[in-house]
C-alpha cells in the first residue's frame, strides 16, 4: 500500500540523514516508540475492512522490521564513527612524565648489611645486637686482650671517663651471646661501631657484621666452606677466588684475612676470621675441649663499596640525595 | 717494616724470587703490602715482633721455604781494651729483667758511615744521622733489638732504672719536652732522667759531631712496662714499636757486641767490659706446650703428617719431644705468641698452607633458635614504606653538638666523650631529628627542592646510672610537597603530607592509631602531635620550631618525627573478616563548630551513638570565613552507611542522620546541616 512505502522512504532518508546516535534515538521513538508512527499504523489495522487486515499489517510488519533494521545498521556506523571521533579527540601526549611522587631509596649500607644478615640467617644463623655503649670487659678483655695489649692500639677507642666505651668492633655480642646461651651457637651480629680515627678513609662510626658458630665438631675447614659460600652468593659470582691468609686475631687462633679476587682483579681483602681463641670460649663458660667455633667479621662499608662499585667512604656518610638515589630501583 | 733483599740474602742460603717471597709471607700471616726494587715493605700483625727484623724475617724465611739459615758475621766479642766499666745505681729487675751499658771512649767524630750500611739503612726507610746513631739503628734492623747510645760526658754517675715520677719533665730527643706518668720507665743518672726507657732518648745526653765517648745501652725491657705509654706520649719510635712487641731476653749481649764491632771498625776507639745488671736468662725456659695430632685434625680437618708437624716446628726453632700422637713443644725465646696448643696449630696450619684446607659443604641443618627481636620486623617494614612515602635512608653519627642535644632534649644529661673527634660529635644523641635536619640542610644548599629522609638507628639516654640504649625512627621532610611536575601544582610539604605518610607507615595498626596535640621544646607549638597506639604514646610528630629555622638554615618550615621502634605493639597479623554485599548509602553533612573543637572530637561523637550500620566518618573538608560567625570552622562530614541484613531504605538513613544531628548539637553544641541527598 502506497501510505506504508512512502512511510518507509521517509524513515530511510530520515534515517540515513542522522549525524548522531541520539537523533537516531529520537527517528526510533519517532518511527517504532509508543506513540511512534508505526506503531500508529498497526493500531490503525483495526480500522480496515476484514478482508484487507491481513495483508495491510503483513506490510506494516515488514516496514518495521525494515526500519529497524535501517536503524540498527546506521547506529553501528554512527556509533563507530563516534567512538572514532572520540578517540581522535582523545589523543595524549605519552611522552609527558607521569604523575607520582617518586619513592626514595635505601642507603647502601643498610642494604648491605640486610643482604650479609639475609644469607646467613638462610643458613640458621640468629641475629644478635647487643649494646653499642660497652664495657672494657665485653669490649677487650673477654676476648682475650688484656689492659695493656698491643692489639688495643688497633682500636682506637672513644671513650666515656667512666670505664664505659663506644664498642670498637661488633665482638663483644659473641661475649654476650655466649653468656647466655648452650651451644650449639650459630649467630650474627650486625650493627655500629666506633674508632677515634677520622680521615679520608677512616670513618668514627661504620658497620661491622659478626658471626660466630659454635658445635661440637667445627673446623677451620666449615669456616672456609661458610665464607666462601659467602662470598660467592654476596659478589654474586660463583667464580670469585678466595684466599684464606693467616693473619692475628687476639680472640681467634688459628686466625686468617680472607681475600677476594675477580677475574683480572686484585685480591681485596674482605673480611677477618679464625677459631674461637679457648680463653674466648672458656670466659664465656664454653668447655674448648668439648666444643670449637668459629668467628668471623666484616666491614659492612667496605663490602657496599666492593659490591656498589663505590669509591670514597665519605659519600657513605653525607646522606645525599644525588647518592642515595642511586640505590632506589633495585629491591636489594 | 722495609725488608732489603739484598741484605736479607746474606742470612739466607736460598731466597725465591721477590714475587714468590712476597706471596709466601703474605699467606704465612706476614702480609706483604708493597714490593719494588727488591724491597719487601711489611704490614706485620703486633703478635710477630720477632719478625722485625732481617734476622727475624730470615728465621721465618728459612721455615717457610726450607731455606739454611746464615750467619753473616762472627760473633765474637771484641776484647775490652779499657779498665773498669759503667757503674749502676738501682735496677728495677721486674721491669727491666736485663740492662747493660758498655763505655767506649776515643770514638772519632768526624768518622763517616760507610756507604753500605748507609744504603741498606735507606732501602729500610731509616733516615742516616751520624755513625753512632746509625750503627744502633743498624743493628736494631739487623738483629732486632733496639739499642742506645749515651754521650758518656753528659751522663756523670751510677745509672739506675726506675719508674718515673708523676709529672717528671725531660727533653726528648725530637726536642719535645715530655711529661711523665708514673707507670713509665726511666733511665735516670741521679734524679736525673737521662731517657724514656725503650722509648726515646734524652736531648741532653744525645750523642753528636763532637762526641768521643759513649756509653752504650743494650736493655730488655718487659713488654708489661713499656706497651702503651709511647702511644700516651704521642711517640711512635722504633724502640717503643719493638719492646711494646717484646725482643728476644736473649739478644741484648749479641747486640751489643755487634754494634761495638761496628764502631770501633768504623770510628776506631776502645771499648770497656759489658757492665750488666740483672739475667740475660741464657737458660730461657719457656713452659712446653702440648700439642695433640687429634686436636690438630679436629681443628683443621685436614691430616698433617707427624713428620711434617715436626719439621714445621723445628724450623720454626721450638725445641720439640715427640710422644705418642703428640708432641711436647717448647717455643724458643723470640716467640712470645707461642703458649697454648692453638698457637701451635696455628703455626702448622700456615706453615703448611692454609690453602691446604678444603673448604666444607655449608650445612643445611637447622639453625640455632633465638627469639627473633621484637622490633625487627618493624624494622624492615619502616625502610621499605617509608621509601615507598618518597623518603630516602640516611645513615648520620650517633654522636652529635652538644647545643643541638640541649636544645632537643634540655632535661636529660648526654652520655658526653672524653676524646671526641671534634665538638660537634661531642655527645651520643638521644634524638635523631637534629641529625636529619643537618642532614637535609646539606641537601637544600645543593639545590634540592624537595628532602625526605629517614633513618633507623639506636639513640642513648641515662637510666640512672645505666645507659637505656633505644631502636627509634626518624624522620624530617621539607621543601616541596611533589617534586616539580606538570599536573600538580607546586606547593611546599605540610604537617599532612607527614602525618599521611606516619598513616600510611602504621597502616596496619590503624584500630588503635591516633593523634593528639603535644608539646616539644624543638617543635611548633601548635603544629605538634604525639602519636598513640592506644594509651601507648610511640612518638611524635611536628613542625621544626620558627625559632630554630635559622640554626638549621632551611628556609622554610621542617616536619619531623621520631617513634620508638621497641615501643609498639607486635607486628599486627592480618585477620580476615566478611563484608556486606547490599549496597551502602552515603551522606554528606556541614557542621559548624567552634575553632577549637578538633575534627577527631566530631567523628569521635558521631561515632559514640553506635549506629551498627554507620561504615564510614570521614572529614572531607573544612570551611572558614564568609557566612560563619569568627572564630568557628565548618566540617564537610561524609558518612556512609550500610547493613548485613538489608538494603537500607532512605528513610531508616534519614532516621539515623537526625540522631547524629541531635548529638552534635548537644555535646559539641554544632549547627548541623543536611546536604541535598545524593
Amino acid at each position: 500500500m502506497p501510505q506504508f512505502e512512502s512511510l518507509q522512504r521517509e524513515a530511510d532518508a530520515a534515517i540515513g540523514a542522522a549525524s548522531d546516535t541520539s537523533e537516531l534515538e529520537r527517528l526510533r521513538v519517532a518511527y517504532l516508540g509508543r506513540k511512534g508512527r508505526v506503531t500508529g499504523a498497526l493500531r490503525g489495522l483495526k480500522d480496515l475492512p476484514d478482508d484487507q487486515r491481513p495483508a495491510a499489517g503483513a506490510e506494516i510488519q515488514a516496514v518495521r522490521a525494515h526500519i529497524e533494521q535501517a536503524l540498527a545498521a546506521r547506529g553501528e556506523t554512527l556509533a563507530e564513527a563516534e567512538t572514532q571521533a572520540q578517540v581522535m579527540a582523545e589523543q595524549l601526549d605519552v611522552t609527558l612524565a607521569g604523575r607520582t611522587l617518586p619513592p626514595g631509596a635505601r642507603h647502601p649500607t643498610i642494604l648491605t648489611l640486610q643482604r650479609i644478615c639475609d644469607w646467613f640467617t638462610h643458613f640458621g644463623y640468629g641475629v644478635n645486637y647487643g649494646p653499642e655503649i660497652e664495657d672494657d670487659y665485653h669490649n677487650f678483655e673477654a676476648l682475650n686482650i688484656p689492659p695493656l695489649h698491643p692489639a688495643r692500639a688497633m682500636h682506637d677507642t672513644f671513650y666515656f671517663g667512666d670505664g664505659r666505651l663506644l664498642r670498637t668492633h661488633t665482638s663483644p655480642v659473641q661475649v654476650r651471646t655466649m653468656s647466655v646461651n648452650e651451644p650449639p651457637i650459630r649467630i650474627i651480629a650486625p650493627g655500629r661501631v666506633y674508632r677515634c680515627d677520622s680521615d679520608p678513609t677512616h670513618s668514627p662510626m661504620f658497620h661491622q657484621v659478626e658471626g660466630l658458630c659454635i658445635e661440637e665438631n667445627v673446623s677451620m675447614a666449615d669456616l672456609k666452606g661458610a665464607l666462601t659460600a659467602f662470598l660467592r652468593a654476596f659478589f654474586e659470582d660463583s667464580e670469585i677466588e678466595t684466599r684464606f691468609r693467616t693473619s692475628y686475631f687476639p680472640f681467634t687462633e688459628p686466625s686468617a684475612e680472607v681475600d677476594v679476587r675477580r677475574a683480572g682483579g686484585d685480591w681485596l681483602e674482605v673480611l677477618g676470621c679464625g677459631m674461637v681463641h679457648p680463653a674466648v670460649l672458656e670466659g664465656g663458660g664454653i668447655d674448648p675441649e668439648l666444643y670449637t667455633g668459629f668467628a668471623f667479621g666484616m666491614g659492612v662499608e667496605r663490602l657496599a663499596m666492593l659490591y656498589y662499585g663505590i669509591d670514597d667512604l665519605r659519600v657513605m656518610f653525607a646522606n645525599d640525595l644525588r647518592f642515595l638515589g642511586q640505590f632506589g630501583g633495585t629491591a636489594q | 717494616m722495609k725488608c732489603d733483599l739484598a741484605w736479607l740474602s746474606k742470612w739466607v742460603t736460598k731466597l725465591p724470587p721477590a714475587e714468590d717471597l712476597a706471596r709466601r709471607l703474605t699467606m704465612a700471616g706476614l702480609e706483604v703490602d708493597d714490593q719494588r726494587d727488591q724491597v719487601l715493605e711489611l704490614e706485620l700483625t703486633p703478635n710477630r715482633g720477632d719478625c722485625l727484623s732481617i734476622r727475624g724475617l730470615a728465621r721465618e724465611v728459612s721455615a717457610l721455604t726450607g731455606a739454611d739459615l746464615q750467619e753473616p758475621f762472627d760473633p765474637e766479642d771484641v776484647p775490652s781494651a779499657l779498665k773498669g766499666k759503667p757503674r749502676f745505681g738501682k735496677i728495677d729487675i721486674d721491669a727491666c729483667p736485663y740492662y747493660s751499658l758498655r763505655l767506649i771512649e776515643g770514638i772519632d767524630p768526624q768518622a763517616k758511615t760507610p756507604q753500605w750500611m748507609l744504603d741498606r739503612l735507606e732501602r729500610s726507610g731509616i733516615r742516616a744521622h751520624h755513625l753512632l746513631v746509625d750503627v744502633t739503628n743498624y743493628v736494631m734492623l739487623e738483629l732486632g733489638q733496639p739499642l742506645h747510645a749515651f754521650d758518656a760526658d753528659a751522663v756523670s754517675g751510677d745509672v739506675s732504672v726506675r719508674w718515673a715520677q708523676a709529672q717528671e719533665m725531660i727533653r726528648a730527643l725530637d726536642d719535645t719536652q715530655l711529661m711523665l706518668d708514673p707507670d713509665m720507665l726511666v733511665i735516670a743518672v741521679d734524679e736525673h732522667p737521662i731517657a724514656v726507657a725503650g722509648i726515646i732518648g734524652g736531648a741532653a745526653s744525645a750523642v753528636g759531631e763532637q762526641t768521643t765517648r759513649i756509653l752504650l745501652e743494650s736493655a730488655h725491657f718487659a713488654p708489661e712496662a713499656i706497651t702503651g705509654r709511647a702511644r700516651r706520649l704521642k711517640l711512635h719510635t722504633e724502640s717503643s714499636r719493638r719492646f711494646e712487641r717484646g725482643v728476644d731476653p736473649r739478644l741484648p749481649l749479641r747486640a751489643a757486641q755487634r754494634a761495638t764491632e761496628l764502631i770501633l771498625k768504623y770510628a776506631g776507639g776502645r771499648a770497656s767490659k759489658v757492665a750488666h745488671a740483672g739475667r740475660l736468662s741464657p737458660e730461657y725456659r719457656p713452659d712446653r706446650i702440648r700439642l695433640r695430632a687429634s686436636r690438630l685434625a679436629k681443628c683443621l680437618a685436614v691430616e698433617v703428617e707427624e713428620a711434617e708437624v715436626d719439621r714445621i716446628l723445628r724450623a720454626l726453632g721450638c725445641r720439640v719431644k715427640q710422644g705418642s700422637r703428640q708432641w711436647q713443644v717448647s717455643a724458643p725465646s723470640w716467640r712470645f705468641d707461642l703458649a697454648i696448643e692453638e698457637d701451635l696449630i696455628e703455626e702448622v696450619a700456615r706453615v703448611h698452607g692454609y690453602d691446604r684446607i678444603e673448604p666444607a659443604r655449608v650445612p643445611l641443618r637447622g639453625g640455632w633458635e633465638i627469639p627473633p627481636q621484637p622490633w625487627a620486623r618493624q624494622l624492615e617494614h619502616c625502610q621499605s614504606r617509608l621509601v615507598e612515602c618518597g623518603y630516602s635512608e640516611a645513615v648520620t653519627y650517633s654522636f652529635t653538638e652538644e647545643k643541638l642535644e640541649q636544645i632537643f632534649a634540655p632535661k636529660s644529661k648526654p652520655w658526653r666523650l672524653l676524646n671526641p673527634i671534634s665538638e660537634d660529635q661531642a655527645v651520643m644523641r638521644s634524638t635523631l631529628v637534629p641529625s636529619l635536619l643537618r642532614a637535609a640542610q646539606y641537601n637544600l644548599n645543593r639545590q634540592q627542592a624537595s628532602v625526605r629522609l629517614f633513618e633507623t638507628a639506636k639513640v642513648f639516654a641515662r637510666d640512672g646510672e645505666d645507659v637505656r640504649e633505644t631502636w627509634v625512627l626518624g624522620g624530617v621532610a621539607c621543601g616541596m610537597a611533589h617534586p616539580l611536575q606538570w599536573g600538580a601544582a607546586a606547593r611546599p610539604v605540610d604537617f599532612y603530607d607527614v602525618k599521611g605518610d606516619l598513616e600510611s607507615l602504621l597502616q596496619g595498626w590503624s584500630d588503635s592509631l591516633a593523634f593528639s596535640p603535644a608539646d616539644h621544646p624543638a617543635l611548633h607549638p601548635g603544629q605538634t602531635a604525639c602519636v598513640s597506639l592506644g594509651e601507648k604514646k610511640i612518638g611524635l610528630l611536628g613542625a621544626l620550631h620558627p625559632s630554630l629555622h635559622a640554626e638549621f638554615d632551611l628556609g622554610g618550615p621542617a616536619f619531623v618525627f621520631e617513634l620508638e621502634l621497641e615501643s609498639w605493639s607486635k607486628f599486627p597479623t592480618s585477620r580476615f573478616s566478611s563484608w556486606s554485599e547490599y549496597p551502602t548509602m552515603a551522606r554528606d553533612l556541614n557542621v559548624v563548630v567552634a575553632e577549637d573543637t578538633p575534627a577527631s572530637a566530631v567523628e569521635d561523637c558521631v561515632r559514640s551513638l553506635g549506629i551498627e550500620s554507620l561504615q564510614e566518618v570521614a572529614v572531607f573538608d573544612v570551611y572558614r570565613g564568609k557566612g560563619l560567625e569568627p572564630e568557628h570552622k565548618s566540617l564537610a562530614l561524609h558518612l556512609i552507611f550500610q547493613s548485613f541484613s538489608g538494603t537500607l531504605k532512605d528513610g531508616e538513613v534519614d532516621g539515623y542522620l537526625e540522631q547524629v544531628i541531635a548529638k552534635l548539637a548537644k555535646l559539641l553544641g554544632a549547627e548541623t546541616r543536611q546536604w541535598a541527598k545524593p
